[in-house]
């Protein structure tokens, strides 16, 4: 099956010398195909190139979850590992609480993206089919402004803000404003996708009776899904990264978010190794799977991102 | 029909979860900020109104332009580096049809949606100075003798951190480049051939202008890392800032939150703030009026 759908080097007639023609044309066609060919080769040879780069660091930490420490000491940092145990994620998992950090990073995570993304179609909704004094400075002072102001801006007096409102150690703390700053990019992404809506669906479903908040749910929604969709898987991965925020709010170790956790961690193990890099791998292995579920979305949203 | 949604408040109820959270968590710490910049004040005492005094001081404080003068390095291995590689190859790539892009994007981008912290923590092992995959490379190729701490001495700390970021960069501005050239209209570069332009003419008069908007993509996203919460989270768990690696952000943050200065770090902090803002507003400015490519 497989040998049919991928023919063997040897049993391509298109490698083989074409039929004669005239000699010349046909060598002629030949080299020019044979040089195309070279080419798409070396393209490839180049990109493939940058991508093992690309990949090199992300596979050496996978391999070194599964050795020990005294193993790369022994045999070196470029040995492969002797067998494949999983001792390591255990160890990380349940003796040094990173179930807990899991934990940790969903309750930092999915109610301030959940809730993020309400927040956005509603306001989506409003800025792009109502009229209302001052919707303009709104857009653009608040929601606009939100979306520029990264998190290391405002570190300083957030820690601040959240001392006086008796939010520092606490989840609530460091939700809040990254449920905000989500909020404000995906009223910006979603309400660009509703002013493409042609205004005859709204108009026919209030003319049914419905509600605006209906009309909404029901008719926007529905609709807008890519947009939402590709809204939460970015604002998903940036959420669950997030260091800086945590970092000024969070001072209990036991409520750390896994980049945060991964930090401290280091600091106190720097000499194992695999355990280190069983740890990066938690961290890193949950947004790399959402990304590849959601590719291309994520993709086109990390370059859209930056104009945002 | 929905003409009468002008009046009244129903709009603002729609926009207030979103509005109200982010004048309150957002812009009035972003606005804090400004004020914090003028007062002397460590975080908990009373605070002092000092005009612009802070300013001054950060004009003369070398810790601060040792600072700034680190982002500038971070700036050349995140920015200049793999922009000027993505388009070197980008171009000799040019516009051969090029089998299975996506799985190549798909590759390149990764290093985007992991964290930087997990980042930086992978590539503490990479240099590190006893059985790091540098130096065990360097072994064994026999190049023992250039084996060294790449990440404990100053020669080489900062240098080590930024070529993270170039490895970070690097194949998404490839990706982003290759994929705006193949959308470039192909009679353009036919009528240079007739005219007899050479591939570095068709280079600057072709292919640069009409990859502007892709350039500028990456030189915003790129530059904010640079500068902003990336480069301080890869630094502060590589190096912590030591061997001429602090980046201002994280001087900022040491300066509040462990030398208790709370005003002059709002002052550093605003100061990076504006530099990052308006390298932003610049590069959209520059690249208005179309999509990137993939």
């Amino acid at each position: 099956m497989r040998a049919a759908s991928s023919p063997g080097p040897g049993t391509r007639p298109a490698v083989k010398t074409p039929p004669a023609r005239s000699a010349g044309a046909a060598r002629s066609k030949g080299t020019l195909r044979a040089m195309r060919a070279a080419r798409a080769l070396a393209i490839h040879l180049l990109l493939g190139l940058i991508a093992a780069l690309v990949l090199l660091p992300f596979i050496m930490m996978l391999l070194g979850t599964f050795r020990e420490h005294v193993d790369i000491i022994r045999r070196g940092p470029l040995a492969l590992p002797a067998s494949l145990g999983f001792a390591n994620y255990r160890t990380v998992l349940f003796d040094h609480h990173f179930l807990r950090y899991y934990a940790n990073s969903f309750w930092l995570t999915a109610p301030p993206v959940a809730l993020s993304l309400v927040f956005a179609i509603m306001s989506a909704f409003a800025f792009s089919v109502m009229q209302f004094p001052g919707k303009n400075l709104l857009l653009l002072g608040v929601v606009g402004l939100g979306v520029m102001v990264a998190s290391e801006f405002i570190m300083i007096p957030l820690f601040q803000l959240a001392n006086s409102l008796g939010l520092v150690n606490t989840f609530t703390g460091v939700n809040m404003p990254n449920l905000a700053m989500s909020a404000c990019f995906s009223t910006l992404v979603i309400r660009s996708f509703f002013m493409g809506l042609p205004r005859e669906l709204l108009d026919s479903a209030l003319v049914d009776g419905a509600g605006s908040w209906q009309a909404l749910w029901q008719v926007y929604v529905p609709i807008a899904r890519p947009a939402i969709v590709t809204c939460g898987a970015l604002t998903t991965v940036w959420t669950w990264n997030t260091y800086i925020i945590p970092l000024v709010l969070l001072h209990d170790p036991a409520k750390a978010p896994l980049p945060l956790a991964l930090a401290l961690f280091q600091g106190q193990y720097v000499a194992n190794v695999p355990l280190i890099m069983t740890g990066a791998t938690l961290t890193a292995l949950p947004m790399i799977l959402v990304y590849l579920v959601f590719q291309p979305r994520i993709a086109w949203g990390l370059t859209q991102g930056a104009i945002k | 029909m929905s003409r009468h949604w002008s009046r009244g408040i129903l709009p603002y109820l729609y926009i207030a979860p979103t509005v109200v959270s982010t004048l309150v968590f957002v812009i009035y710490p972003f606005l804090a900020n400004f004020y914090y910049s003028v007062v002397q004040w460590d975080g908990f005492g009373p605070k002092r109104f000092v005009g612009l005094a802070n300013f001054a001081e950060l004009s003369r404080d070398p810790r601060f332009w040792a600072a700034l003068a680190t982002n500038l390095i971070y700036f050349v291995y995140i920015v200049v580096i793999p922009i000027v590689l993505g388009l070197l190859i980008a171009s000799v790539i040019g516009r051969a049809k090029v089998r299975g892009l996506r799985a190549y994007q798909t590759i390149y981008f990764i290093p985007q949606v992991v964290a930087p912290i997990a980042l930086g923590v992978i590539f503490r092992w990479v240099y590190a100075p006893l059985f790091g995959i540098v130096n065990g490379l360097l072994q064994a190729v026999g190049l023992r003798h250039l084996a060294r701490p790449w990440l404990g001495a100053p020669e080489t700390a900062t240098t080590a951190v930024g070529i993270i970021g170039t490895w970070a960069w690097f194949g998404f501005c490839v990706i982003l480049f290759v994929a705006g050239i193949q959308k470039i209209d192909e009679h353009l570069y036919e009528a240079a051939k007739i005219d007899g332009a050479g591939a570095v003419r068709q280079f600057w008069h072709i292919t640069l202008p009409d990859l502007r908007f892709e350039v500028v993509v990456a030189l915003i996203m790129a530059t904010v890392q640079s500068l902003g919460g990336y480069i301080f989270s890869v630094v502060r768990v590589t190096t912590n800032g030591a061997y001429g690696t602090r980046p201002v952000g994280l001087y900022a943050y040491q300066l509040a939150f462990v030398e208790g200065r709370v005003g002059y770090a709002s002052a550093v902090m605003l100061v990076l703030t504006a530099l990052i803002m308006g390298i932003a507003a610049l590069g959209r400015m520059l690249g208005e009026g179309r999509e990137a490519a993939p």
